[in-house]
């Protein structure tokens, strides 16, 4: 079939309400595949439920990361936004590592001359301490009834990480939190269940429901055959503990289960890094025993050589070397890719919890009740956000710009795509899979995965990254001193208690008062 | 470092009588270059140093004053010290091995006959090559699970390193690298001045019956010495700001094995965009460069004069 | 001039360039043999190392590079020719910038006898420019280029990488010009020439060989450059290290991409070097960096 066949308006006119209920499917089905999006030949695209306005003779400049991934689909969809309003898209791009340095430059300098940032949600306090980024409430408002925007199409765990101190200054066009991707078909192997059985005395847990089964299922296949079409040295589990390769926010989902108050006990959601007056809670002894099992997991089922990085976690999944993975979802759509030998074999589900956690406000363990596990889903990064920076000269445009990539019909593509580095964020990218059958996903899987993250998104105990200033320093002092303690070059408890430290004096010489305000502000209390 | 060398060479000696041009040339030679320097090092020099005194954050436009306190804080932290040692020893171990296998191949590469010209461009080769790639390169090598060089140890017999992940490895396998791109930095500046050392030594030598290995040590290496002192200058000061090796094969791991100073100013300030801090650790290296450069001029010094 | 006369001095260079050689030649053999590999070639249980022979090499890594790729375009090579063009202007303009300046300065310091700084003082402060940490330079320098408004140009860039370039220039060509009989000059100066026409007829052509190995150098060096180009660029002016830095650290152990694109990199500078090798020789032999 001819490319440009494909991307044919459908006649359809649609509604919000029937975007809403599944109209967008059938557009997306005729539409979202991956050849559709070579850039030369995108002029048409998916139909958009609505109008975009003109904008013709406006540049809008997008500063964001290194393609393909996050730039790509910002670039791939560039010629039908130019087609229907008018405007040019010019796409900026710096490497990862020194994106936020170069963010910081751009705005306390104001060069660049950017209109829209596409960089961490985190960074949202950074900007607007310079009055860099505008909030987006009156477009909101005035866009409630759009069927582009879809505001009621967004869960409230997105809106949440949207907004900062009451106002809206960050726009998600991608969902970053963790969750576990496991062999779903091994661990419902009967041979390998009973297996497990003689081995250890216990049920196979399919998945593991809280760290200590993870720990265990991941040491038992550690070296061990269990799938003999790869020829590879194969073990349980994959993380990433490199300096530099976002190793940080992998211990996240260790440390939550333990260290995070369930909601309804808390002062608020989330509490997690410090408590709300910016006491560190990463030297209690909740925190710390999530380190210990981290570094237990790593010594004893893990990839030897201790050289990951952020991209062996997806690439020794989908080679089929490792077992099960905590991560951002790529693995998913990795799973159905070219180098992988593991379609369709890859389950999803919420990062396992823990029977007991540790209450920071008394000092005390507290049990769970019997057949009850306490889960603590974390966000990682939180997600890739649009921002409009204070000096874009066009504002009506940029916003335009992010509601056209972010409206359902082209965010449905780029969330399956193995390639664009997003992962689900609207309620209907779990409603109309035909996009991911396209690309190679079974219905059944697509949808799991799709629940399994929009499920960490909505949890009441889930755990936003921290949302305040300095936080590349915080970050860059836990990164430290966890992989000290991975390199067993100091005990968890000791390397904790000098994260402790570093986090107290970043505090004080950022100014403590300025920072428990800050931190208030992400966690949504004062 | 701008040293407090102004633009003065405008007293010209009472030289160049008869060419009335001769005076001017003087300086139309010269101050274009050190105007060039001066115009682009006088701002950063100044800015980086106000830096030191000032605490300018992520999420702040201005730039506070701060005192000492950016000093207080780089000497109060373990890391910056072991950043001090390790970057020392680095330097130390990487010059003195790259000098001494230079010197090697220079000599060697003196010594063959044929095909001598091809040879040198090829051992130019690593020196050439972008320190990014080349990092890569030898990321690939040092792989602990597929890389040829744990290959090559398992043919014989001996368990895989876990290079970039080691304590000492780590630190081992950035010399490694380092001394594979920078030796023939070395080796050329080294054979470059034996081929202008004067033959005629030689001729007498040998015709009183100096052995080759006397020649080597009585007249080729005295000979060589400033030389050899002038190239390891330049190498050490380049060895001390070693920075992309860094960047792209360990991000300064494991732990802090591998935070050279330049490394380490970027991770801690530039990164999280603290660049008062930065800005101290920078000057720190300044002050310790300097400290060894002046070193060496005191050895020049001492060479000129037994000369 | 034989050093070596001697059997087993002879033995021990031979030695030393063998295994010399070998160490030299291997990465760089890895190198490009990984970026023909198939991923199964890299992720095998052992390593591959001669194509046809333990592995079928393929062009796709390359073609990721140099052909757009379908879907978001995993390449990541972004606008490769422009990128390259970037790359080249920056070293070409800053190369012969350098060597213009630093040809004068280096012969102004073989030449004359300054007084009050004396030859010497000023050549270690030349050399001393060099010892400032970039990584505390760039920021300066961005305020600075922000300030002229020459921020993501290649302008930019050739400034900055000719400061870096000059003062190892005119430590190169000094001594060159010291090696450089100087009784031409001073005949020629007798005849009625002036101090220019005895530098730009006899000088600068006796020093040629010298002044290509000088451009040779500043242009590598200018190529390979990346944190003033990482941090000074944005898209306009971005150069080629800039861009696989990005890519690799996204792409995590993909290696036979990385080789490919490390190779791409690579190769100008081998190119530069081969074409002019005749001059390297040569001129590395007339001058040598003295104190």
């Amino acid at each position: 079939m001819d490319r440009r066949e494909r991307w044919v308006r459908p006649p359809l006119t649609l509604t919000r309400r029937t975007v809403l209920k599944g109209g967008i499917g059938a557009v997306v089905a005729t539409t979202a595949t991956r050849a559709g999006l070579r850039s030369g030949a995108a002029q048409e695209g998916p139909a958009l439920p609505g109008e975009l306005p003109r904008f013709d003779g406006v540049t809008l400049r997008i500063f964001t990361q290194t393609g393909p991934f996050i730039s790509g689909p910002a670039k791939a969809h560039a010629p039908q936004f130019e087609q229907l309003t008018g405007a040019k898209v010019e796409v900026i791009e710096a490497p990862f590592a020194e994106l936020f340095p170069k963010a910081q430059q751009v705005a306390v300098t104001g060069s660049g001359d950017f209109d829209i940032l596409l960089v961490s949600n985190t960074w949202v306090a950074d900007f607007v301490n310079l009055n860099y980024v505008i909030p987006f409430d009156d477009f909101i408002q005035q866009d409630l009834e759009d069927a582009i925007l879809a505001w009621d199409d967004i869960p409230d765990g997105i809106k949440a990480k949207d907004s900062w101190g009451g106002k809206t200054y960050a726009f998600i066009v991608d969902n970053d939190n963790h969750s576990m991707f496991y062999r779903k078909d091994v661990l419902s192997d009967p041979q390998w269940q009973e297996a497990y059985r003689n081995e250890t005395g216990e049920d196979l847990p399919n998945p593991p429901q809280t760290l200590t089964e993870f720990v265990k299922v991941a040491q038992f296949f550690t070296g061990k055959d269990w799938d003999s079409s790869v020829s590879a040295d194969k073990y349980g589990f994959v993380t990433s503990v490199t300096r530099g390769a976002q190793s940080f926010w992998y211990c996240y989902p260790w440390a939550a289960q333990y260290a995070v108050v369930p909601a309804d006990k808390a002062p608020a959601q989330g509490i997690f890094l410090f408590d709300p007056d910016m006491n560190p809670l990463v030297n209690t002894e909740g925190f710390v025993r999530g380190i210990t099992e981290y570094v237990e997991a790593i010594k004893t089922a893990h990839k030897p050589g201790l050289d990951t990085v952020r991209g062996d976690v997806i690439s020794e999944v989908v080679s089929g070397r490792a077992l099960m993975a905590f991560d951002w979802g790529d693995i998913g759509p990795a799973s159905v890719g070219p180098d992988s030998v593991v379609k369709g074999k890859i389950g999803f589900a919420m990062v396992p919890g823990a029977t007991e956690y540790f209450d920071w406000q008394t000092g005390t363990w507290v049990t769970m009740p019997e057949g009850e596990i306490h889960r603590v889903p974390t966000h990682a990064f939180n997600g890739w956000s649009y921002y409009i920076t204070a000096q874009s000269q066009n504002p009506e445009a940029a916003w335009a710009w992010i509601k056209f990539h972010a409206s359902a019909p082209i965010s449905a593509i780029d969330v399956a795509s193995p390639d664009s580095g997003y992962q689900p964020w609207r309620t209907s990218h779990s409603e109309n899979l035909q996009a991911w059958v396209e690309v190679g996903w079974s219905e059944e899987d697509a949808r799991s995965y799709v629940q399994t993250i929009l499920d960490v998104t909505n949890h009441p105990n889930a755990v936003f990254d921290p949302r305040i200033p300095g936080a590349a320093r915080y970050q860059e002092a836990l990164e430290l001193h966890l992989l000290r303690a991975v390199a067993e070059e100091a005990s968890p408890q000791q390397a904790m208690d000098d994260c402790a430290t570093d986090f107290n004096s970043i505090t004080d010489e950022l100014g403590r008062d300025n920072q428990i305000a800050a931190y208030k502000a992400h966690l949504g209390i004062s | 470092m701008a040293g407090p060398v102004a633009v003065q060479t405008a007293r010209v000696a009472p030289v160049a009588k008869g060419h009335r041009l001769e005076r001017s040339a003087r300086f139309v030679f010269l101050v274009p270059t050190v105007a060039y320097l001066l115009l682009l090092g006088i701002f950063p020099l100044l800015f980086s140093l106000y830096l030191v005194f000032g605490s300018w954050q992520a999420g702040t436009k201005d730039i506070s004053w701060v005192g000492l306190d950016n000093i207080r804080r780089l000497i109060e932290q373990d890391r910056f010290w072991n950043s001090l040692t390790l970057t020392i020893t680095f330097v130390a171990l990487v010059t003195a091995v790259e000098l001494l296998l230079g010197t090697l191949v220079a000599l060697s590469l003196q010594s063959a006959v044929r095909s001598r010209n091809w040879l040198r461009l090829a051992y130019t080769m690593p020196m050439l090559l972008p320190p990014i790639a080349v990092s890569y390169t030898w990321r690939m090598l040092f792989d602990f699970n597929r890389g040829p060089i744990n290959y090559f140890l398992g043919l014989v017999g001996i368990e895989p390193v876990r290079w970039l992940a080691g304590q000492k490895s780590a630190v081992i396998a950035v010399m490694i690298a380092d001394i594979w791109q920078w030796t023939p930095f070395i080796a050329l500046g080294v054979l470059a001045a034996l081929e202008s050392l004067p033959a005629e030594l030689y001729e007498a030598a040998v015709v009183d019956g100096a052995s080759a290995g006397s020649l080597l040590r009585d007249i080729t290496l005295p000979l060589l010495q400033p030389y050899i002192v002038a190239l390891v200058a330049l190498r050490a000061i380049d060895a001390f700001k070693i920075f992309d090796l860094v960047y792209v094969l360990t991000g300064g791991g494991p732990g802090t094995a591998t935070e050279f100073l330049g490394y380490y100013g970027y991770v801690v300030g530039f990164r999280p965009f603290n660049m008062g801090f930065t800005a101290s650790v920078a000057w720190a290296m300044v002050i310790l460069m300097s400290i060894i450069f002046f070193i060496f001029l005191r050895v020049f010094r001492r060479i000129e004069q037994e000369a | 001039m034989e050093l070596a006369k001697s059997r087993p001095l002879r033995v021990v260079y031979a030695g030393v360039l063998i295994l010399w050689a070998v160490f030299t030649l291997f990465p760089l053999w890895w190198t490009v043999v990984t970026a023909f590999k198939t991923q199964s070639a890299v992720t095998g249980a052992t390593p591959t190392f001669l194509p046809w022979i333990d592995f079928d090499p393929t062009l796709e890594p390359m073609r990721r590079i140099f052909v757009e790729t379908e879907g978001y375009g995993v390449s990541g090579m972004g606008n490769l020719r422009k990128l390259a063009m970037n790359s080249l202007i920056a070293a070409l303009c800053s190369g012969l910038l350098a060597v213009l300046l630093g040809t004068s300065a280096a012969y102004a310091l073989s030449r004359f006898q300054y007084q009050r700084w004396k030859n010497r003082d000023i050549a270690f402060w030349l050399i001393s420019q060099r010892m400032f940490p970039p990584i505390a330079l760039v920021v300066p320098y961005f305020i600075l280029f922000n300030f002229l408004d020459i921020l993501d140009t290649q302008l930019a860039l050739i400034l900055v990488y000719t400061g870096m370039n000059l003062p190892l220039i005119v430590w190169l060509l000094r001594d060159y010009f010291r090696d450089l009989p100087v009784e031409l000059e001073e005949a020629s100066m007798v005849d009625g020439s002036t101090r220019y026409g005895a530098f730009f007829r006899i000088a600068l052509p006796l020093a040629l060989p010298g002044l290509v190995v000088a451009f040779l150098f500043a242009f590598v060096f200018a190529w390979n450059e990346f944190l003033f180009a990482l941090t000074l660029t944005f898209e306009e002016a971005k150069t080629l290290p800039v861009q696989i830095a990005g890519n690799v650290a996204l792409t995590g152990p993909r290696y036979w991409d990385i080789a490919a694109q490390g190779l791409v990199v690579m190769v100008p500078p081998l190119i530069v070097a081969l074409l002019t090798g005749r001059y390297i020789i040569r001129g590395l032999t007339l001058g040598a960096v003295k104190y």
